[in-house]
Order: structure tokens, then sequence, then C-alpha cells
């Protein structure tokens, strides 16, 4: 048991160290680094084609692709390319209606079985005929001078995708409302990790690449992937090539509106992240890469962690008195009546452990304080959503998303144990 | 080979690590204050005590029993004031990093004090003759004696159920090898956790909250109206 307790103590303490050092690190970085203001203009209209994979979309498709239509770009120099990833809707007919709608417009329809995202990406980009290669999701909808924002960025060679502001499109209830605040804070977050050339996920919803360069790493990853834009990143990253991160153009994308759509979405995308991680493990505190290798490829796997043991030691000692109580109340056969009456409530300043006290302080002070941050690059009010959805987000989500670790977790461990 | 900017590592793991030593220190601050907090509530608590041993006195000295309920009154608030303080630097001693002799002297102090408290009540009995219960406990911590923490437990319920009737005087065993203590136990001939002494018998293992109620209800001399329903 002691042993037990010592053990478990040091990993607490370690996870607390290393949230603090990832917290403190960032912090530096933004305050070191200088911020290019400039805003790049675009001279030249190269042809640039839009992808959208769509399984099953006949009710979003034609928001989707009308909102696109309404791009500030010439016409002859932009093409859409719909793959229909085998649905068993009317997403194939709602396409054909809307080209027939909008003859002037460059619009195209591959169909195939269904074969998963990577495969309909592929297709698109083989029958590509822009220099430049949009991904879009099909529930996901771009300001319309995102494009013109973003392609002057393309000027240094090495660039290989450029990727616009993510925002979660028109929260409704308070999960969504909590997604917002995240996906703020992680482009925040994002942008200040292209300064280190560590971004390390392209997301479906309009990331914008040079074809040519995809052509050459080898297109997107067909076998499954559950995260290929994820796999991506990590191989533009692997040869060494540059991911820019804006700030200024926006897309919005549709949330899950329910914790069961989350978890589904949330399991993807983190059971995506270490198994393309560990796929791409050489570059792990690989000095050969940079700051990628050093510290954004262990936060990766470590991130997860953190959520882990902090969700679980919350709900360890948040729930073991009152288990503890309850265990005991059946020695005096729930006669709380008794332990009601004379009951004192003193708070001691004393009582409180200080040490953590401290450390838990001064990270909820740089959080709030990126927080802040992250709304003003964004131009963004903080209490855009109320202040009950703010507070929800800073205390609740991260044991929700925690929560959502465990049956991760779970998963991986059951799933290796088929595997090998 | 690409851009890596070691700088922002070290001053990262720098400042990190002022941030844990800052806590430390602050921990090692509050330890301090702790000590004080208790070494001061125990001198406060010594004075009460002299305050409670005069009134006896004078007590004996008049045998004027009218004075007895106000004696009582005041030497019972001392000894839960006693009480939460023990329970206080019992979590506070778990806690410590540095200081941990002087908080086991501390406790050491207490405990001998529990049991002038614990002598006085008895002597203050016997001159007042008033209708109360007094209970020694001995424990010790949860890795020694599992069921220890249970049993204390039924006793703080049970005190809040007989209030000011009820007398209950705890050690715990394992902290200091206390001498007075020792000759406690083997006077009662305690050698297992956790132990009872109710009103000079012994009760050695657990006890459930039934069979202290009947205990405790039989240390009586008038019935009380929670042993009613025991006595039917």
């Amino acid at each position: 048991m002691e042993v037990l307790h010592a053990i478990s103590t040091g990993i607490l303490w370690i996870t607390y160290f290393l949230s603090l050092y990832f917290s403190v690190f960032w912090l530096i970085v933004f305050l070191s680094e200088k911020r290019d203001t400039r805003k790049k203009r675009l001279t030249s209209y190269p042809q640039v084609t839009v992808a959208i994979p769509a399984y099953n979309e006949e009710r979003c498709i034609r928001r989707t692709i009308l909102n696109l239509l309404k791009l500030r770009y010439p016409v002859d120099r932009l093409e859409i390319i719909v793959v229909d990833d085998g649905s068993t809707d009317k997403t194939s007919s709602v396409v054909k209606r809307i080209m027939r709608e909008n003859k002037g417009y460059d619009i195209k329809l591959i169909e195939q079985e269904n074969h998963g995202k990577g495969t309909a990406l592929n297709k698109a980009l083989k029958a590509a005929a822009g220099e430049y290669f949009v991904c879009l999701d099909a529930d996901s909808f771009v300001k319309n001078d995102a494009l013109e924002r973003m392609l002057p960025y393309f000027d240094d060679p090495d660039v290989a995708v450029v990727l616009p502001v993510l925002k979660v499109h028109k929260p409704k209830n308070l999960l969504q409302k909590m997604q917002w605040y995240e996906y703020l804070i992680n482009m925040f977050f994002k942008e200040l990790m292209a300064k280190l050339d560590c971004v390390h996920v392209a997301p479906g919803p309009f990331s914008v690449y040079r074809k040519e360069t995809l052509l050459k790493v080898g297109m997107f990853d067909d076998n499954h992937n559950l995260t290929e834009d994820l796999e991506m990143a990590l191989r533009l990253q692997s040869h060494n090539y540059k991911l820019v991160q804006l700030l200024g153009p926006e897309v919005t994308t549709i949330a899950p509106d329910n914790l069961k759509e989350l978890y589904k979405q949330r399991n993807r995308w983190y059971k995506g992240a270490i198994l393309n991680s560990i796929k791409y493990r050489r570059m792990m505190l690989n000095r050969k890469y940079g700051d990628f290798g050093m510290i954004q490829m262990p936060t990766i796997i470590i991130s997860g962690i953190i959520a882990l043991v902090m969700v679980l030691s919350i709900i360890y000692y948040s729930l073991k008195p009152y288990v503890l109580y309850l265990y005991n109340m059946f020695f005096i056969n729930f006669d709380f009546m008794t332990l009601l009456r004379n009951m004192k409530f003193t708070f001691n300043f004393l009582d409180l452990d200080f040490t953590l006290f401290t450390v838990a302080v001064i990270m909820i002070c740089v959080s709030v304080f990126l927080l802040k941050k992250s709304h003003t690059y964004t131009k963004e009010r903080v209490f855009k959503f109320g202040k009950i959805s703010l507070l929800m987000y800073m205390m609740v989500y991260f044991i929700v998303l925690g929560v959502m670790w465990i049956g991760i977790t779970f998963d991986l461990l059951v799933g290796r144990k088929q595997r090998w | 080979m690409r851009k890596l900017n070691k700088q922002n590592y070290y001053i990262a793991a720098i400042l990190t690590l002022a941030i844990f030593v800052l806590g430390l220190l602050l921990g090692l601050v509050i330890e301090e204050k702790r000590t004080r907090y208790v070494e001061d509530k125990y001198e406060e608590n010594r004075i009460i005590y002299s305050s409670s041993q005069l009134q006896y006195d004078f007590l004996s000295m008049l045998d004027d029993k009218d004075l007895c309920p106000g004696v009582y009154k005041t030497f019972y608030t001392n000894v839960e004031e006693l009480e939460t303080i023990r329970i206080k630097l019992e979590s506070y001693s778990e806690d410590a990093m540095l200081n941990k002799e002087s908080f086991e002297l501390l406790e050491r102090e207490y405990l001998l004090q529990e049991i002038r408290y614990w002598m006085l009540a008895r002597k203050t009995q016997e001159l007042c003759k008033n209708d109360i219960v007094t209970v020694l406990n001995f424990f010790s911590s949860d890795s020694e004696c599992p069921r220890c923490n249970e049993q204390n437990f039924i006793l703080t319920y049970l005190k809040k159920k007989f209030g000011d009737r009820l007398l209950i005087f705890s050690f715990n065993c394992e902290v200091v090898k206390e001498p007075m203590v020792e000759i406690l136990m083997s006077t009662y001939g305690v050698s297992e956790f956790p132990a009872l002494v109710i009103e000079g018998k012994t009760f050695q293992g657990f006890n459930d909250k039934e069979k202290l109620m009947e205990i405790i209800c039989s240390g009586f001399n008038n019935l009380q109206p929670e042993c009613i329903e025991i006595s039917d």
C-alpha cells in the first residue's frame, strides 16, 4: 500500500510538472516571438481545386457548395470536385441538381463505392486541375475572402499547407458553446505552434495544400487511417515542409451537439493521433526535427496521459471521502439526522495544501491569460456566449474530455490485444 | 537540421522549477504557521485547563454541589476544543515535510493533556455525581488497524447523539510511545487496536453501534432518552 501510494503521488507530481512546463513553454514562445502583422496580398490567381468528400451528406451538401460558390475568386480559376463516397442517400442527385443549376461554375462529381475519406480525397487529387488543392468537409462553411487571404502565404517554396482559423458554426447548446471556446484556444495555440513549425494536424475543413507537394510526398493515406489529415501533417513534417496557421481567414464547422457524437469524434481524433504518432515515432525527441520533434511529438502522447491522470485523480480524490463516508454510514444505519445535528462548518486557511495550491493558482492565471489572448487574436469577445458557458468550459469541459480519454485508453489497450 | 531554440526549453524548465520551489517554500511557511497555531492553541488550552483545575479545587473546598453544572459545562467545552485541535494536528502531522519532530512533540503534549482532562473528569464525577459516561479510545493508524477508522466514525456519531453526557478521550498510540499511555494500556489490559475502556471496563477489537449503545447505556445511572429503545 505504501509503495503504491508513493508511486501514485509521484505520477501525480510529474503530471503537474509536465502540464505546467508545457504551459510555461508556450507562454515564453508567445512572449518572445515577433509577430508579423503585414498583410500579404494576392498578385495573381492560380488555378485552385476544392475537393469535398461526402458520405451521406444530402442535408448539408447543398449549403456547403452554394457557400463555396460565393468565394471571392475568379470563376474560371476555381474547380470544385465532390466525391460521393458510396452514399446510401441522395447525396449524388443533390449534387447533380446543383451542377445543373450552376452551369457557369466548374463543378464535378466523382462517385465511388464506400472506401473512406482518404481514397475519396486521392480520387479528387488525381482528377484535380488546380495548382492548389483544398480539402473541405461537407459540414463546413468558408468566409468568402478566405482563399484570397490564404494563397499569398505560398510565397515560401517550403510551405506545403496553409490553414485557416476554424470556429464552431453557430453554436446552439452548451456542449457546442464549450467546443467554441476549445476551438478558439486551439487555433491560437496552433498559430503559436506554427511559429516553431510545430503544427501537427491540417484539419478537414478548408486546408489549402500545394498540389505538387502532396504528390511528391505521396497522396493521402487511404489505408483506413482514422485521421488522414493528421497523418498528412505528420508526413509533411517528416519531410521538413512548413505548415502555416493563420488567424484571419475564417472557416466554420458544425460541432457535435451531443455527448455520444462528441465521443465518437474524439475517439477517432485521439486514437488517430496516438496511432499516427507511433507510426512516425522516429521523429519523437529527435533533434533533427527541431522543435517539432522535441516538444510537439511528445506533447501529442503526453497530453493524453495528462488528461487521463488528471481526471482519474480528480475523480478519485473528490469521490473518496464520500465513498468512505457512505461506507461508514452502514455502521450507524444511515442515521444522518444525528450527524447533521451540531454540524459545524469551519474553514481554516491553514488547512489548504499550499504547494499544490500555488501550482494550481499559477496554472489558472496562465490559462486565463491565454484565453484572453486567444480571443484578442481571433477578434472575438470573451463573453460572446455568456459567462456560464465560459465557466463550464473552464471547470467542466476538461473533465468531459478526460472521461473520454478513459474510454479511448481502454479501446487502445483492448485493440492492441486483438492485433498482437 | 531544423531550427531548435534550446533557450526556450531551458527557460521553461527553470521557470517551472521556480514555481514548484515557490510552492514548496510556501508549503514550508504554512507548516511553520501550522506549528505556531497548534502551539498557541495548546498554550491557550493549558491555561483553560488550569482554570478547570482551579474550579474543581474550589468546588471540593466549598463542597457546594450547586456549582457543579457550571463547572462541568466549561470543562466539557474545553475537552471538545482539545479534541478538535487534536484531529487537526493529526492531519498536519501527516502532511509535514520538515517539522515532523515538532509535530510529534506537540502530539505528545496533546496526549498528556487528554489524560489530565480524563483524570479531572473522574474526580469531578466523583464529587458532583454527574450522570455521564467516559470512554478511553485507544487507536492506531489505518495501515496497522484497518477498523479503527470505522470505530472512530461510530464514536463520533455516538458523541453527536449523547452530546455532553458522553466524554471521549482518544489516544493515537502509533505516533508516540508515551509511558503514561503504556501504563494506562497495561492497567486496563489493552493489547490490540481498536480498544475502548468504557467506565473502567475494557472492550478490545471492533464494536458495532448496537453493542456500543448497549454498553454506554448501561454506564448511565438513570435511563437516558436515547436508551429507551434498547431497554425495551
